[in-house]
């Protein structure tokens, strides 16, 4: 401390009480100011709706965030109980990630129709293409194991400079289109054929099955999965013009996240309610394209089908994927044994995948608030799990 | 060490300086040369506020964050005390240079960031 640091230390402590009141105030104020700004952690914000019992449950599993607004559907056997704080069953979401199990099940739809088969190359789907990316099946893509990049190379410099700075602007990253993700096979370097999460290769997957078909990817969705299955609030968006946006982890906006080409790694749209539908619908088998959840190959500590995880914990066998985008996240799992599950979706990027541990609970059973009947699942003995976090992107 | 964690170490690290700098700009020898120091921690934590998830009370990271801001309130009590001793300018021409741009280069930062992070949300 210099000499000047020492006297104007000893002049501030004889300050008239005028000066000493004006710095207490500058420092309220300033304290104002911050305490304005910062995302204090809460609990969900609005009015609660659907079952009191399961939203106590999951607000205790998800703990303290900058929460914004969540639903959540909890399955148990035919009965499906909703909960939600600030939205309910019918609300939509982003429901990022959790959109390549549909297009996994596009993919064994495709198969059973004889479109493409498993081992499907890129070659044969894009006959131009060459080298080794001609040579990556789709069944590899569809196990995230195809050796091509995790995300999708940027279409221009412009392009990938736009792409880093919505990170700190809170926009959709996504900036190719259909073309794009096609055009840019041709000069991507294709790695070793590992287990590596790749939303990129869920976009090719995705542009293969619709060339293969000769239709967009969202027709496919649209007439394959979800009007068969009467998910009437599930849809592919083909601009963000009129959608909800949702918030950062510390609460600021973040705009919607459509994807352009990369739509079939993770730009649907869906509420609880018909999410209730497709889970129940894959578990016990009779979802188009169902067969896609069983488990075929390692996944670093889990198993993997086509897109779904399979984890075992305490001798429970969870199926699940989780999804993100730029304001939301999600979580979709269940027990087929038990016939228990769970799908939390909220518009903040905080994870739910907590959620987990909810699935086989005896969550808001008891109360029949919104209980449906729809289709028989199987049932069984109900016990804790826990789905592991991979904290994957779309 | 995990992307996330690596990312929250980064913003803890941030944090700290931005309080760091709050803390020493009383010391400055003119009143630029102290809001210069502010107007640089404000940086910080507009930064920190832009980028870096804080978690819940489970985390770590918010009261690394608190106490930083406790830190910057106390600063701005000591400033405010000093603030009337202080001259506009400091004596020292190559001093005035440097308090005078490393002010205006806070600022412009300031207002960058600030922006970035309001502006993007009036547009949803």
């Amino acid at each position: 401390m210099t000499d000047s640091d020492l006297n104007r230390t000893s002049a501030a402590a004889g300050r008239p009480p005028r000066r000493v009141l004006i710095a207490v105030i500058a420092a309220t104020v300033t304290a104002a100011v911050l305490a304005a700004i910062t995302p204090w952690p809460r609990g969900f914000q609005g009015t609660p709706t659907g079952d009191a019992e399961l939203m106590t449950e999951l607000g205790d599993a998800l703990g303290s965030q900058h929460w914004q607004h969540v639903a959540a559907a909890h399955i148990d056997g035919d009965a499906v109980t909703f909960a939600g704080t600030g939205a309910d069953e019918h609300t939509e979401f982003e429901i990022g990630s959790i959109t390549k199990t549909f297009t996994a099940a596009l993919f064994a739809e495709a198969i059973d129709r004889g479109e493409v088969k498993a081992d499907t190359r890129l070659g044969e789907v894009w006959p131009n293409l060459e080298g080794k990316v001609a040579e990556v099946t789709l069944e590899s893509i569809a196990m995230q194991r195809s050796g091509l990049p995790s995300q999708e190379p940027a279409p221009s410099f412009s392009d990938g400079v736009m792409s880093v700075l919505s990170n700190y602007l809170h926009t959709d990253p996504y900036r190719g289109d259909a073309g794009d993700i096609v055009a840019s096979l041709n000069d991507v370097e294709v790695g070793e054929p590992e287990p590596e999460y790749s939303n990129y290769g869920f976009a090719v997957l995705g542009q293969a099955l619709a060339e293969a078909a000769g239709r967009d990817y969202s027709e496919l969705v649209r007439d394959r999965l979800t009007e068969p299955l009467g998910m009437n609030e599930t849809f592919v968006p083909d601009s963000a013009d009129g959608l909800s946006h949702g918030f950062t982890a510390s609460g600021l906006p973040a705009a919607p996240w459509t994807l352009g080409g990369s739509a079939s790694a993770g730009a649907i749209r869906s509420t609880t309610h018909d999410l209730s539908i497709w889970l129940r619908a894959v578990s016990d088998g009779t979802a188009p394209g169902a067969e896609a959840a069983e488990p075929r190959a390692d996944f670093e500590d889990d198993r993997i089908g086509w897109a779904w995880f399979t984890t075992t914990h305490d001798g429970s066998t969870i199926t699940w994927h989780n999804g993100g985008t730029g304001g939301f996240r999600s979580f979709l799992g269940f027990d087929r044994e038990s016939g228990g599950g769970i799908i939390v979706l909220n518009d903040s990027a905080n994870d739910v995948d907590e959620a987990a541990t909810l699935i086989g609970a005896d969550a808001g059973a008891d109360s029949g608030t919104t209980a449906e009947t729809e289709t028989a699942s199987e049932t069984g003995a109900a016990s804790g799990n826990e789905g592991s976090a991979k904290g994957v992107r779309s | 060490m995990s992307p996330e964690l690596l990312s929250t170490v980064i913003g803890a690290l941030i944090v700290a300086w931005g309080a760091f700098t709050a803390w020493r700009a009383p010391r400055a020898t003119s009143r630029i040369g102290l809001l210069s120091g502010m107007v640089t921690a404000v940086v910080f934590v507009l930064l920190i506020r832009l980028i870096t998830p804080f978690g819940g009370w489970e985390s770590w990271f918010i009261y690394v964050w608190l106490t930083g801001m406790l830190v910057i309130v106390v600063s701005v009590f000591r400033a405010a005390l000093v603030w009337a001793d202080l001259p506009w300018r400091s004596d020292d021409p190559k001093a005035r240079r440097n308090e005078a741009s490393g002010l205006g280069f806070s600022a412009l930062l300031a207002l960058l960031i600030a922006g970035t992070l309001v502006l993007p949300g009036l547009f949803l």
